[in-house]
């Protein structure tokens, strides 16, 4: 076996390697002649952790990020769905409740989920400022950490209208936030990248219901520029506009789409913009999200 | 000769602790030293009529384009004869759905360049397109089945700049999915066929996604090198 050889080849896939260690030098040094043959697996296995075995802690930390918004989410719908619905006026309509309820379910899905990844990982999970319960096993909803009126800025819950265009605005935020952070997760520890993804699309699936629902709501027959899809950066409502910034690209891979055929002629921009959601980074998710917090 | 170019793609997914990339390949390197011999020769015996997918990610993105066929050829045929009680808001859906398909499959397309497959014929005999729960409930099922593809494959790429396009096109295809199931049976944007007690979206290894696609595509396709 040419051990030399073995080091080339990892070169030439990841340039960086030796800034991960402590240069090739040292590499070499180590595993010299004094190793024997029969160690060499168990030599080049602490090699590699060193050389990544660090990338737990972002993988944890996206997590983490994942779950504060999975916990703002269930708990926007758990205070929706449980708003006036002991009375014969309920936020929620009768016609759209089981939808949510499904919904809500599936957040809190994603809360213990994202929960026992973390806790398995390591470390111990996220929650909410002013959250009492257990990390791990207590009941999620936390009144005390939310103000989704953003200080009076909106009528959530108090207008139906109002609470769907925000809670199209979470799902589709939240869609942008897990693909932001896919690059964070690309090595799959414990299946997280292929994990993050199925609850992204699961919102995927949210965010269609949601706007499926606000496109027939209060309106004779239906909005037309209302979609269970994000069209250009067409926002649910103004002060939402920010949670759409970006998601009028059209050039994916190098490629503008709208240079491609489509069923008649080339794409258009709409088309193009709607058939792809676009990654949104941490701190401008967390700046949307931040005057909902308490 | 039986050739099993799939050994090495197969060994790279069950060593289950590649990190990037460069672990990947290097793994893919350390595999052929470890097993002394699953580096198999170049050479391939691929009956005439037979169309290989390629190897690699060029195989992984032809198995994407193929769905994106499918999809394609599906709401063509959806919007060229659309269903009987077609409403002017199932109108406009309908075809951007269509349109969404075709942006999908010209930019798969585009990257694939030479390396593309070609001469696919799809089948679309499960669906009778004049009737509307045949048409959303194949809409449904073969959206359903494109997540659970886009979400199964992201793990596979060498190249992990293609994670982030096909998790930008997976949540589309959620989005799509939601919609003619919720239009099928209202308040329907999963149910525990397609959304597990954990709250995850299905993810299926290619192999398995080709077999379900299978009834919708008329041409002998080789893709024995996509991962199991």
């Amino acid at each position: 076996m040419n051990f030399n050889h073995i080091l080339q080849e990892i070169e030439k896939a990841d340039p960086e390697v030796y800034e991960k260690v402590s240069g090739r030098r040292n590499i070499l040094k180590s595993f010299g002649s004094k190793v024997a043959l029969a160690a060499l697996p168990i030599a080049l296995g602490s090699m590699f952790k060193k050389a990544y075995g660090k990338t737990t802690g972002t993988v944890i930390s996206t997590l983490q990020f994942a779950l504060e918004l999975e916990y703002l989410e269930y708990n926007f719908y758990h205070t929706g769905y449980n708003t006036g619905s002991n009375t014969t006026a309920s936020l929620i309509p009768a016609n759209d409740r089981p939808g949510f309820a499904i919904i809500e379910s599936e957040e809190k899905m994603h809360i213990n989920f994202l929960r026992t990844t973390i806790d398995t990982l390591g470390a111990v999970p996220f929650t909410p400022n002013g959250y009492t319960g257990d990390p791990i096993t207590g009941n999620p909803y936390s009144p005390a950490s939310y103000d989704f009126t953003a200080h009076g800025a909106f009528t959530t819950f108090s207008n139906y209208g109002s609470f769907l265009d925000l809670a199209a605005a979470l799902e589709d935020t939240g869609i942008r936030a897990y693909q932001g952070q896919l690059p964070n997760l690309l090595a799959n520890t414990n299946g997280v990248l292929t994990s993050a993804m199925q609850i992204a699309s699961v919102e995927g699936r949210h965010a269609s219901f949601v706007r499926l629902v606000r496109r027939f709501y209060n309106t004779p027959t239906f909005q037309y520029g209302n979609k269970p899809w994000i069209t250009t950066n067409f926002p649910p409502s103004v002060p939402l506009q920010p949670n759409y910034m970006g998601e009028d690209n059209t050039v994916q891979k190098g490629v503008d789409i709208t240079s491609l055929t489509g069923f008649t002629g080339y794409i258009t921009p709409a088309a193009a913009s709607e058939a792809f959601d676009e990654p949104m980074d941490e701190a401008t998710v967390r700046s949307l999200i931040a005057s909902f917090k308490l | 000769m039986k050739l099993d170019l799939g050994s090495d793609n197969k060994q790279i997914a069950e060593t289950g602790v590649m990190h990037d990339v460069s672990r990947r390949r290097f793994l893919q390197f350390a595999g052929g030293i470890a097993g002394a011999g699953l580096i198999v020769s170049s050479c391939r015996k691929t009956p005439p009529d037979t169309q290989f997918i390629g190897r690699g990610d060029t195989a992984l993105i032809n198995y994407l384009y193929l769905i994106e066929l499918v999809l394609t050829a599906f709401y063509t045929q959806a919007n060229n004869t659309p269903y009987y009680g077609l409403t002017e808001s199932e109108l406009q859906l309908l075809a951007d759905m269509r349109d969404h398909e075709y942006a999908h499959r010209e930019l798969l397309k585009k990257i694939l360049g030479d390396t593309a497959i070609n001469r696919v014929v799809t089948n679309l005999s499960p669906t009778t397109f004049a009737d509307r729960t045949s048409t959303l409930t194949n809409s449904a099922f073969l959206e359903d089945l494109a997540v659970a593809a886009y979400n199964g494959v992201a793990q596979h790429f060498t190249d992990t700049g293609y994670v982030l396009l096909v998790a930008k096109m997976a949540t589309v295809k959620a989005r799509h999915a939601a919609y003619s199931r919720d239009i099928l049976t209202a308040n329907t944007p999963s149910d525990s066929g397609v959304v597990n007690n954990m709250g995850l979206d299905r993810a299926m290894s290619p192999q398995a996604v080709m077999a379900a696609l299978s009834p919708w595509i008329e041409t002998k396709l080789d893709y024995t090198t996509l991962p199991g």
